[in-house]
Order: C-alpha cells, then sequence, then structure tokens
C-alpha cells in the first residue's frame, strides 16, 4: 500500500510539489537575500531539491542511475562549499562585511 | 492512514517549514538551522524512497560535514548585525510575488496533469515497477552499479575534488599574498 502510494496517484504529486517548493524557496533565497552566506545556502537548498527530484524517478522506475547522479551531486555540493567559503572569507578579510552590496568596488 | 505515509507526508511538510526558515530568519545561523532541518527531512523522504545509501549519506556528509563547516564559520567570522537590519533586496517584494505566480502555476497543472489516478504517474509506475521492486535499493546493488556502469563518473568526480581542493589554496595565498606575507 505504501509503495503503491508514493508512487502513483497523490504520493508522486506530493513528492514533485515538494521538489518545486523546494527549489522556488532555494532560489527565492539566492536571489533577494543579501548576504552572502544566505546566497551559498540557496544554492545548498536548490541542490538538495533536485536530489529528492532524482531520488524519486529512480524509485519510480526502480534504477540505480538516479541514486549514483544524486551521489555525484553531493561531491559537486562539497566543492562548491569549500570554494564558495574560501572566496567568502576573503571578501570578508577585505571589506569587513558580508552584505552583496558592499562589494561593489570588486572588479575581477 | 499507513503510518509509513504519514512519515513521509511529514518529513515533506517539515523540508518546507526548514527552507521557509531559512528564507525569513534574520540571522544566518537560525537560517542554517532550518536548512539542518530540511536535510534531515529529506534525509527520512529518502530512507522512505528505497535510498538507504543516499539517506545515509545525506546524513554523513550534508548534514555532518557541510552544515557543521558552514555553521563554523558563521561562528569564525562573528559578523557585525549591520549586515542584517534589511533582510531582503529591494526587488524582493516585486520578485517574490512572481516566483509565488510560477511556482503557483506549476503546481495547478502538477495536480491537473498527475493528480486523478488514470494519470500519467500511475500508468507510470504499474509498468516497470513493482515486479522487481525487492531488488531495488541497498548497498549491493549501487555499489556494483556505481564501480562498474559508472566508473569513469567516479573517478572524474574525484578529480573535481582535487580541483576544488586547488582552487580554495589558490583563494588563500591571494589573501596572504594581499597583506604582504603578514
Amino acid at each position: 500500500m505504501f509503495t503503491q502510494y508514493i508512487l502513483a496517484g497523490d504520493g508522486g504529486v506530493f513528492t514533485i510539489a515538494v521538489v518545486l517548493i523546494l527549489f522556488a524557496l532555494g532560489a527565492m533565497v539566492f536571489l533577494f537575500r543579501r548576504t552572502l552566506l544566505h546566497m551559498l545556502m540557496g544554492v545548498e537548498l536548490m541542490l538538495n531539491a533536485v536530489n529528492l527530484n532524482l531520488l524519486f524517478f529512480s524509485r519510480l522506475y526502480q534504477n540505480h542511475d538516479g541514486q549514483i547522479l544524486s551521489l555525484m551531486i553531493f561531491v559537486v555540493a562539497a566543492c562548491e562549499v569549500a570554494v564558495g567559503i574560501a572566496i567568502i572569507v576573503h571578501l570578508y578579510k577585505r571589506t569587513g562585511s558580508i552584505g552583496v552590496e558592499n562589494y561593489t568596488e570588486e572588479r575581477g | 492512514m499507513d503510518f509509513n505515509i504519514f512519515m513521509y507526508l511529514t518529513y515533506g511538510v517539515l523540508a518546507i517549514v526548514g527552507a521557509l526558515g531559512l528564507l525569513i530568519a534574520k540571522h544566518p545561523l537560525r537560517g542554517a538551522m532550518g536548512l539542518l532541518v530540511t536535510m534531515l527531512a529529506l534525509a527520512g523522504m529518502y530512507a522512505q524512497l528505497h535510498a538507504h545509501t543516499i539517506a545515509v549519506f545525506q546524513v554523513i556528509i550534508y548534514a555532518g560535514a557541510i552544515m557543521v563547516l558552514i555553521i563554523y564559520f558563521i561562528m569564525l567570522l562573528d559578523i557585525q548585525s549591520q549586515d542584517y537590519i534589511k533582510r531582503f533586496a529591494p526587488l524582493f517584494w516585486l520578485g517574490a510575488p512572481v516566483v509565488a505566480v510560477i511556482v503557483g502555476i506549476f503546481l495547478y497543472k502538477l495536480m491537473q496533469i498527475l493528480g486523478s489516478s488514470a494519470g500519467v504517474m500511475s500508468r507510470l509506475s504499474n509498468a516497470p515497477a513493482l515486479q522487481s521492486s525487492e531488488s531495488y535499493g541497498g548497498m549491493k546493488a549501487f555499489s556494483t552499479s556505481l564501480l562498474t556502469t559508472y566508473t569513469f563518473a567516479f573517478e572524474y568526480v574525484s578529480t573535481l575534488l582535487f580541483a576544488a581542493i586547488v582552487a580554495v589554496i589558490a583563494i588563500v595565498q591571494l589573501d596572504w599574498k594581499g597583506q604582504g606575507h603578514a
């Protein structure tokens, strides 16, 4: 009963709705918050939403490819956080702030 | 209602609540806590979707490594509060309704197309699924597929990790040069 519910009908619609809302919230955090930390966390949220989508369709088609792709996304997220935090530390040392609007003098 | 279904729906709602906390909370530390709630709830959803390996990795890598790194870094910066007096960019009040309308249209079409029991989703799941549902999930099938079919992707992503390490070292050296090797 559980498998039927999750994969078909209401459960599938619920999962895809959660994916959609999480991705939209991540995009809104990335676009509209004013600090670099929030932008970084918004990207993480979008990657998590994509992971949920991959795993749901992997379960739907009984295929492991989606799980492996989601493992690759984990690695990409780890790299992105490492590089992003290094850049934020660099900018914080230069300007003493993590607000995006204070970086108007950064040119390349 | 089946207990598994109840937990699945609860995890989904909890994930959305955590993401809303990230969007709304003023201080980054509270936002990070909201993101942590989202990640743990998503780990529960992965486990319900029979992706046990990925659920464990979600807890270990995302909640255990990446979020700890972000929270440690927020603690390390000790940022003054004037960055957070205004929460959103000025375009928020223009852009947020646009995003909300787009999401609403998508959800409406989703309900329209997939909502009925004779919809696309149930036909999809009836065709290939449920005949081999016992062989799906678990560590053995996952790792066999990872280390045979996807060996190149596995190695290539390790190259990506190495490139990220080199990039971080380059940025840190930029910092040292800026301060004259102080």
